[in-house]
């Protein structure tokens, strides 16, 4: 068994449900790698940590308050009770500033670390169907983009991708890939260059993409791209999913 | 009735169906903590959760005779608790437009609101609040589906079967999302546990 295999059983082996072979298995390359052994240890107590938080007390008042409510239930629809604290007010520019946040946060990561990181970027963009022509009759459009290097391209159709698919690429040396149907957008050269290309490709194409990247060599090294738009997500539901990873 | 507290949630909710307001009480009584906690783990905000909960018994009371009673009581009331909680979200969204990341970090400030001990010594209390609002941040953190997997597994102790059924995803699924939202937490907890 392999390091990658072996994590992918931290939490069975954890919860006890791991098959007879597979314990076998798990225990035999824990015993001969140290590492493992050890990210098991720290993955039991993390477990333990998040198992052990109290639960929040609730008001003593809670079933009183309960017998209320279905009594107003039976006499008449309820009103929504207002917020206790007003949200933030409406801000135009934040949809781009949470997402340039959350590119900032890649950027300062190196691209080849041997750690996990991930971030998720997702963008609203007006849909505009000129724009996705223009991607799919020209890999120039995108080559030109200031500082990137296009290692490959090859558009059959930008029309195939469906909602609920999601295609994984793996991560080759410094390269960065995404699929757009049958494109492959191969960025390489630095991770500021790589993001940025696949950036504008989500941008370009007039369509939503949630865009995970996720840099593990013990589970997955890559892109993980999503397309949102044809889903039943709203743009503010996109906004809280970015700014809650 | 007197023997209430001996009866199955399954028992106790098909009394409910017949009208039985004090087999209501007993399920108050039994689920009143964990769906707060499952509502709080979500939002962050102590009292919203709690009239969240109220309203998700009020929800098995309403929508009693839709319960099947062949199914477990305990994965109905937290689809019910779930979907109340993504309304609110959906709810707090639609109503500031756009939720900022200060809003965000208010909302994660409150995390350690009801976390805290008495019985420990001052600085002690301070050590373990401040250890359990930074767990309850990285949950907090964690993407949807993940935090949806790990919250019901290791919050609730509920199994990956029950998992499954309340998230309507398959057992295979429920294993790699519990896997992969552990060790986005073991990460970001790694500072603070120790071999």
């Amino acid at each position: 068994m392999k390091c990658k295999a072996a994590r992918r059983l931290f939490s069975a082996a954890f919860d006890g449900e791991l098959s007879a072979s597979e314990e076998r298995q798990f225990k035999e390359h824990l015993a001969a790698c140290a590492i493992c052994s050890r990210e098991f240890v720290l993955f039991s107590r993390s477990v333990e940590l998040v198992a052990s938080l109290p639960r929040p007390s609730s008001s003593p008042l809670f079933e009183e308050k309960v017998i209320r409510a279905l009594g107003e239930e039976e006499t008449g629809p309820r009103r929504r009770p207002e917020l206790p604290v007003p949200l933030a007010a409406p801000r135009p520019a934040l949809a781009f500033a949470v997402a340039l946040v959350l590119v900032g946060l890649l950027l300062v990561a190196p691209w080849n670390q041997s750690d996990w990181e991930s971030a998720l970027v997702s963008r609203r963009v007006e849909r505009s169907e000129v724009a996705m022509k223009e991607l799919a009759k020209s890999a120039t459009d995108v080559a030109d983009l200031a500082g990137m290097e296009k290692r490959s391209l090859t558009v059959a159709t930008l029309d195939g991708i469906d909602s609920a698919s999601s295609e994984r690429q793996s991560l080759f040396g410094e390269e960065l890939s995404l699929w757009k149907s049958k494109a492959r957008i191969v960025a390489g050269g630095s991770t500021e260059n790589a993001i940025a290309l696949l950036d504008e490709v989500a941008y370009s194409d007039g369509a939503v993409f949630e865009i995970e990247f996720v840099l593990d060599p013990f589970l997955f090294e890559g892109a993980e791209v999503r397309r949102l738009d044809a889903s039943s997500l709203t743009a503010e539901e996109m906004e809280l999913a970015s700014a809650t990873f | 009735m007197s023997d209430l507290d001996r009866r199955t949630d399954e028992e106790l909710m098909n009394l409910c169906v017949e009208g039985s307001e004090e087999a209501l009480g007993e399920l108050v009584k039994r689920y009143k903590p964990r769906i707060v906690s499952v509502v709080y783990r979500y939002i962050n905000d102590p009292i919203r959760a709690e009239e969240i909960a109220q309203e998700v018994f009020v929800r098995v009371w309403v929508h009693r005779e839709k319960y099947r009673r062949t199914a477990r009581f305990s994965t109905w009331i937290f689809t019910i608790a779930l979907n109340l909680t993504k309304n609110e979200i959906r709810y707090r969204v639609r109503h500031s437009k756009v939720m900022s990341i200060e809003g965000l970090k208010e909302m994660g400030s409150n995390v350690g609101f009801f976390l805290r001990d008495r019985s420990r010594d001052p600085q002690e209390k301070l050590e373990e609040s401040e250890l359990q609002e930074v767990v309850g941040k990285a949950i907090a953190s964690l993407p949807t589906k993940y935090r949806d997997a790990v919250v019901l597994r290791d919050i609730e102790g509920l199994s990956y079967e029950e998992v499954g059924e309340i998230l309507s995803i398959p057992g295979g699924t429920v294993r790699s999302r519990i896997n992969r939202g552990r060790l986005i937490l073991k990460k970001r907890l790694e500072p603070y546990v120790s071999c």
